[in-house]
C-alpha cells in the first residue's frame, strides 16, 4: 500500500510553545528523532499519536495534520487582510 | 561524532566488502598457493577493517542496540523501521545461506571439504549486522 504524504504543523506549534524536540517527544512518548521525521513530513503518525499531539497542543487533529499542503497558521486564524476602500 | 548518511552508506559498503574480501582471501589463498602464514596475515587485515566498521557503523551509532531492543521499548516509527530492516535482512540472509549450502554441496560432491568455521562465522556476523546496515543506509538521521 503506497503511503501518501501528509502535511502537519508540528514544527510551528512546538516553536510557538518554546518546546524542544526532546520535551515534545517525552510528552508524546516517542523518540526525539521521530519528532524530527514528523516535522520534516517524512513520517505519517498513527491515529493514536496524532490524537496525543491533539491533547498536548489542545487542538483538533485536522488543525495539525492534512493531506493537502497547509496554509500558514496566521492566515488560517486571521484570513487575508481586506484591502483599504473595498 | 555524527556521521552523515553518505558516510554511513560508505561505511556499510566498506564493512561488507571487507567481510567478503576476508572470506575470499581465506578460501582463495590455498587455491592461489599461499602459505598458511600469508593466508592468515592477508585475512587479518580485512578482518580488522570489519571490526572497525562494526564499531563505527553499528555500535557507535546506536543502530545495533536499536534493532536488538525489545518491542516495548520502541516507539511506533522505530517498530516500523526495525520491521522493515528485519524483512530486508531475512531476504538477503536466507539467499546467502542457501547459496553457501549449495556451494558446499557441490564442493562435497567433488571430494572437496566444503568449508570450515570461517564461513559460518562470517554469516553469523552478517546476520547480526544486516538489520543495522539497512537502517544505516536508509535513515536520514541517526
Amino acid at each position: 500500500m503506497k503511503k501518501r504524504k501528509l502535511y502537519n504543523r508540528i514544527l510551528v506549534l512546538r516553536s510557538e510553545r518554546g518546546m524542544s524536540r526532546k520535551e515534545l517527544a517525552d510528552l508524546a512518548g516517542v523518540n526525539f528523532q521521530t519528532i524530527g521525521y514528523l516535522e520534516r513530513e517524512e513520517y505519517n503518525p498513527s491515529l493514536d499519536l496524532a490524537l496525543k499531539f491533539g491533547e498536548i497542543f489542545d487542538l483538533p487533529v485536522e488543525a495539525m495534520f492534512s493531506a493537502e499542503p497547509m496554509k500558514p497558521l496566521s492566515q488560517e486564524v486571521y484570513g487575508p487582510r481586506a484591502k483599504e476602500g473595498t | 561524532m555524527g556521521m552523515t548518511k553518505q558516510q554511513r552508506r560508505t561505511g556499510v559498503i566498506v564493512n561488507h566488502a571487507a567481510l567478503g574480501l576476508m572470506l575470499a582471501v581465506w578460501y582463495g589463498g590455498p587455491v592461489a598457493g599461499w602459505s598458511e602464514v600469508v593466508r592468515g596475515v592477508a585475512a587479518l587485515i580485512p578482518l580488522v577493517v570489519v571490526g572497525v566498521g562494526y564499531y563505527r557503523i553499528h555500535l557507535a551509532t546506536g543502530l545495533w542496540r536499536l534493532v536488538h531492543a525489545r518491542l516495548e521499548d520502541l516507539d511506533e516509527r522505530q517498530v516500523e523501521m526495525t520491521m522493515l530492516a528485519a524483512r530486508f535482512s531475512y531476504a538477503v540472509f536466507s539467499v546467502l545461506c542457501l547459496l553457501a549450502l549449495f556451494g558446499a554441496a557441490v564442493a562435497g560432491n567433488h571430494g572437496v571439504v566444503p568449508f570450515d568455521a570461517i564461513l559460518p562465522a562470517g554469516l553469523l556476523y552478517l546476520a547480526h549486522t544486516l538489520p543495522s546496515s539497512y537502517l544505516a543506509w536508509v535513515e536520514e538521521v541517526v
